[in-house]
């Protein structure tokens, strides 16, 4: 066991991209996450949190646990004994209904943290009847409601029965049902509460259907098939399945991407490049771009600090059409940056061979063998 | 505080309820009934009767006393329903502007809507007797199966009644509401809604305070009134096979062979054999009267009705079906409406669920109180109670070769919405049309019409370029709406609907103007008949004073004279005056009363 000192200041740990961890926190864990700000003491972290501080405790360990934020001490050992143990736990503390905190009250999974959502403050001002913990949950919730999965949305698991699916599909209804907010002045909010609700609805009435579950069940085993193979599945068939969900969501997802991808820009120009990074990871993971990922990778490779990310992202560019003549050239650069000169002569060769005639890649590999 | 009723608006039947202190209870009429007859009556003099007094006087004046108006409401002139109606009902049905139906009484076109608001306006009247206030708000209850023209018909009736309707909720949904209130219940329930004119079944779920509704349907031309009819049936045809004399065309005959029916039907729920006398039901030409005698026993009403019987149950057969549940995973069965009361549908009920229904709940009551408790909980904000209604209908889209597109499924949770994208199909298109269904049939002519929606202003471009997104929007209340926006440019589009059957905008304001009017001259002539009731008084103890005034003092005397001409003078006034010289007569009665008191007092 770790024992917290409650005098203690945690930190966010350096270089944690939260895109791709192997624990997922709760919901819970990220509300305390979002408080961590490298100069609050777990005390006051715990007295400001409303979890209580026996829950704080919890989560700071958990955090922690997952190497998400660093502590005074640091006992790695122990930790990683931590980690399964106390997620138990925390797992089963989040389906209590807490109605105090934004980030407790959201039952669902969503990829984005709480913590690291960017609130819209024209909407977060606009005076309505509601308040800015609900106002925040409302706009956090529908913002990521395409990114989510009917299952993530309840916040269950995949094998959830019917009365878990009822439970949470209640509780959630008694949170955004119009009907809770009648006669109230909701402004804007009124369609995106709509919406929440009724996807909602849609997500309970599918998976508590045995025959619509297994349709669905069947479309998102699909879904991972084409996301790890990169053949485009928008052929006009599908299209018509669902055209105007289809639509609605592309539509939304490409404005997210070229959010994420104008504010990497502007990190990248001020020169906070691992800030940069990851907007520009949570980018691609709405739309896999391949020019886009060159595009970074490449002007990653003056950076010399960053060349891991340039291949990463090169790399990304490379699994979305593998093909790529661009991708395997840059590839190799990244690599001849690195000096790695096999990995780079790997990968001119590949290059090479769809394009036999390249003078300059053979004038590469020629300097590199050298 | 801001009270809201919960208004029960039934075919036979309606009834008013209110949350006191935290719990809901029905409020009685003047007479002391809970409930009160959905009956409009106008009489010679043009004067509205609502309720006992319009049923009451029903067999002298027939064919202006309109019963089981809603069993017309929202319904189109061609429809099957108002056919069965005109050939059945002593009042006269006439096509109304929209293709709607409407009554002729005393010479006067009333809209349905009209004849509703009538009633919803007695309600409100019972209301304001026992709460003391006018209640200004109610939620009203529609049978579950109605369509979206007969929802709406059934908010305009509100609104001409002055009553804002906040919510329009399903009957079966509201008795399920009334029998979980205050209850910590996890269960799956069956509503089984037998009321006057309509059947509904619902299946439930309900836990936490929350009421899912997971499938409904129902058949709103199937109740109480045709198990009467079937009475009446009978008794004519053997009345006729004995004396060749159909009553039916005897309007007066027939308004007294369908009280019969009635009594007979309720009567057969205790006793296994009822008699029916009516005495002097026919006279014949040749002045002999004839009388109608007989007994109808338990059996034979149930073999005269045992095929309705059974529709319900295929009903509910099915809507288990589309629930995805089994008979089994129902916990409980309740039984509404007054048909309930019958022996033989609690049989088959049972007999079809496998356990005897739950008598927790008032069969005429329960609707009215959970109007009441959803009334409540939305304009408290209570967090305890959350209703989760479906539509049960499809609603859909005509399409080339009068196809029918289903847009929102049956059984949909409402509110929810479906956007549509529509495209030009010819190069400078300008204008879409779109026709709006609602119904179960693949082919559109076989569903109900909801209106048809003209896109236009479109911009000039080649076919497939302008590209509208229509979205169709249920509410809360199950009504449709339908809003437009222009894809590229965000602008919302006009919709011009051009065929609907419902009330126009202007119509509803002349109706409601109307009825401010009638309430206006309703309320003078109650004011007028309560002056001449005070002149009368005054009249009498003037008369009384002097007749007993004792001496006969040359004051006494005087006054005596005084007394002719002012009593002759009002006397006059009570036959034919207006507001105006009651007002001067009372006065001087009033005068001349307190002289001679003063006469008599000094003697």
């Amino acid at each position: 066991m770790v024992d917290i000192d409650e005098n203690w200041v945690p930190e966010l740990a350096p270089g944690v991209d939260l895109q791709s961890l192997n624990a997922q926190p709760t919901p819970e864990e990220f509300f305390v996450l979002s408080r961590i700000d490298g100069s609050s003491t777990v005390d006051s972290i715990a007295k400001t949190s409303g979890l209580g501080k026996d829950k704080t405790l919890t989560c700071v360990k958990n955090l922690h646990g997952y190497g998400l934020i660093e502590l005074p001490i640091s006992n790695a050992e122990e930790t990683e004994q931590e980690q399964s143990k106390s997620k138990a736990d925390t797992t089963t503390e989040s389906d209590s209904d807490d109605d105090g905190d934004v980030a407790v009250s959201i039952k669902g999974r969503f990829p984005l943290p709480f913590s690291d959502f960017e609130f819209d403050q024209e909407l977060l001002e606009q005076s309505v009847e509601l308040d800015d913990d609900f106002k925040r949950e409302i706009i956090f919730v529908h913002a990521q409601l395409d990114s989510v999965d009917h299952y993530q949305l309840l916040g269950v698991e995949r094998d959830a029965r019917r009365r878990q699916l009822r439970g949470s599909y209640f509780k959630m209804s008694k949170r955004y049902h119009p009907d809770r907010f009648y006669q109230k002045i909701l402004g804007d909010f009124q369609p995106l509460i709509e919406r929440i609700f009724q996807r909602v609805t849609k997500a309970y009435q599918t998976l508590s259907n045995r025959n619509k579950r297994k349709e669905y069940d069947a479309i998102l085993a699909r879904g991972r098939e084409s996301h790890a193979t990169p053949v485009q599945a928008s052929t006009p068939a599908s299209r018509r399945s669902e055209p105007r969900e289809a639509m609605n969501d592309s539509r939304k997802r490409d404005m997210a991407f070229k959010v994420l991808i104008q504010r990497g820009d502007k990190a990248f120009d001020n020169g906070h490049i691992s800030a940069a990074l990851k907007e520009y990871r949570k980018a691609l993971t709405l739309k896999r771009d391949e020019q886009v990922a060159l595009r970074i990778a490449r002007s990653l490779l003056d950076q010399p600090d960053h060349l891991e990310d340039a291949t990463a992202f090169a790399r990304a560019a490379q699994k979305i059409s593998p093909d790529s003549l661009e991708a395997l050239k840059l590839l190799g650069a990244v690599y001849e940056q690195r000096e790695q000169l096999d990995d780079a002569i790997y990968h001119y060769e590949q290059a090479l061979e769809s394009a036999p005639d390249d003078a300059d890649l053979r004038a590469r590999i020629d300097r590199l063998r050298s | 505080m801001e009270r809201i009723i919960g208004i029960d608006l039934g075919t036979t039947n309606s009834c008013v309820a209110v949350v006191e202190a935290g719990s809901p209870q029905v409020i009685p009429n003047k007479g002391g009934y809970k409930t009160t007859p959905s009956a409009v009556a106008i009489t010679d003099s043009g004067r509205r009767l609502v309720g006992q007094m319009a049923k009451r006087q029903a067999i002298t004046n027939a064919e202006h006393t309109v019963y089981a108006a809603k069993r017309l409401i929202g319904r189109k002139w061609d429809s099957s329903e108002v056919r069965h109606c005109i050939e059945t009902c002593p009042y006269e049905i006439i096509q109304g502007p929209h293709d709607d139906a409407r009554i002729k009484l005393r010479g006067k076109e009333y809209s349905l809507p009209e004849i509703s608001s009538i009633i919803l306006q007695e309600m409100k009247i019972v209301a304001e007797d026992f709460l003391g206030e006018e209640p200004e708000k109610a939620v009203v209850t529609v049978p579950a199966y109605f369509n979206d023209n007969q929802r709406k018909a059934t908010k305009d009736a509100g609104r001409i009644a002055g009553l804002d309707i906040i919510r329009i909720i399903n009957e079966p949904t509201a008795a399920a509401l009334a029998y979980g209130f205050g209850k910590d219940l996890d269960a799956t329930v069956a509503i089984y809604d037998l009321g006057g004119g309509t059947f509904d079944i619902s299946i439930l779920d309900i836990h936490e305070g929350v009421f899912d509704v997971l499938s409904t349907a129902g058949d709103t031309f199937l109740g109480g009134e045709d198990f009467d009819a079937r009475i009446i049936e009978h008794l004519a045809f053997e009345f006729a096979r004995e004396h060749r004399v159909d009553l039916r065309n005897d309007q007066m005959a027939l308004q007294r062979l369908r009280d019969a029916a009635e009594k007979a039907k309720i009567e057969l729920s205790s006793m296994d054999e009822t008699e029916i006398s009516l005495p002097f039901i026919h006279s014949m030409d040749n002045g002999e009267a004839l009388h109608l005698q007989t007994t109808l026993s338990r059996e034979k009403f149930e073999e005269l009705v045992i095929d309705l019987v059974q529709r319900t149950i295929k009903i509910c057969q099915a809507t288990l079906q589309e629930s995805g549940l089994e008979v089994e995973d129902i916990d409980d069965v309740i039984l509404v409406g007054g048909m309930t009361r019958m022996p033989r549908i609690q049989q088959d009920v049972a007999d079809y669920f496998g356990k005897p229904p739950s008598k927790q709940v008032h069969p005429d009551e329960a609707v009215a109180l959970g109007a009441a408790v959803q009334g409540d909980a939305l304009v408290e904000g209570r967090g305890d109670v959350l209703l989760l209604d479906v539509t049960p209908h499809s609603l859909g889209l005509m399409v080339h070769g009068g196809g029918f597109e289903v847009l929102i499924e049956a059984n949909s949770t409402i509110p929810t919405s479906h956007s549509h994208i529509f495209t030009t199909v010819r190069d400078g298109q300008t204008s879409v049309k779109i026709v709006v269904l609602q119904g179960e049939s693949e082919r559109a002519e076989q569903n109900e019409l909801l209106g048809e929606f003209v896109l236009s202003g479109l911009r000039h471009a080649p076919a497939g370029e302008v590209e509208i997104e229509v979205t169709f929007e249920i509410s809360a209340d199950g009504i449709v709406s339908v809003h437009a926006t222009d894809m590229e440019t965000g602008k919302k589009q006009s919709i011009t609907v051009t065929a609907t059957s419902g009330l126009t905008e202007d119509e509803i304001e002349a109706m409601i103007s109307e009825n401010e009017d009638y309430l206006v001259e309703l309320k003078r002539s109650e004011e007028l008949e309560s002056q001449r009731d005070r002149i009368r008084k005054s009249i009498r103890e003037v008369e009384k004073l002097l007749a007993n005034g004792g001496a006969d003092t040359d004051l006494v005397a005087k006054l005596k004279d005084r007394a002719a001409d002012v009593v002759a003078g009002a006397r006059n006034c009570l036959d034919s005056g207006d507001a105006d010289s009651l007002a001067s007569a009372g006065e001087d009665l009033e005068k001349l009363l307190q002289s001679v008191r003063a006469a008599v007092q000094s003697i």
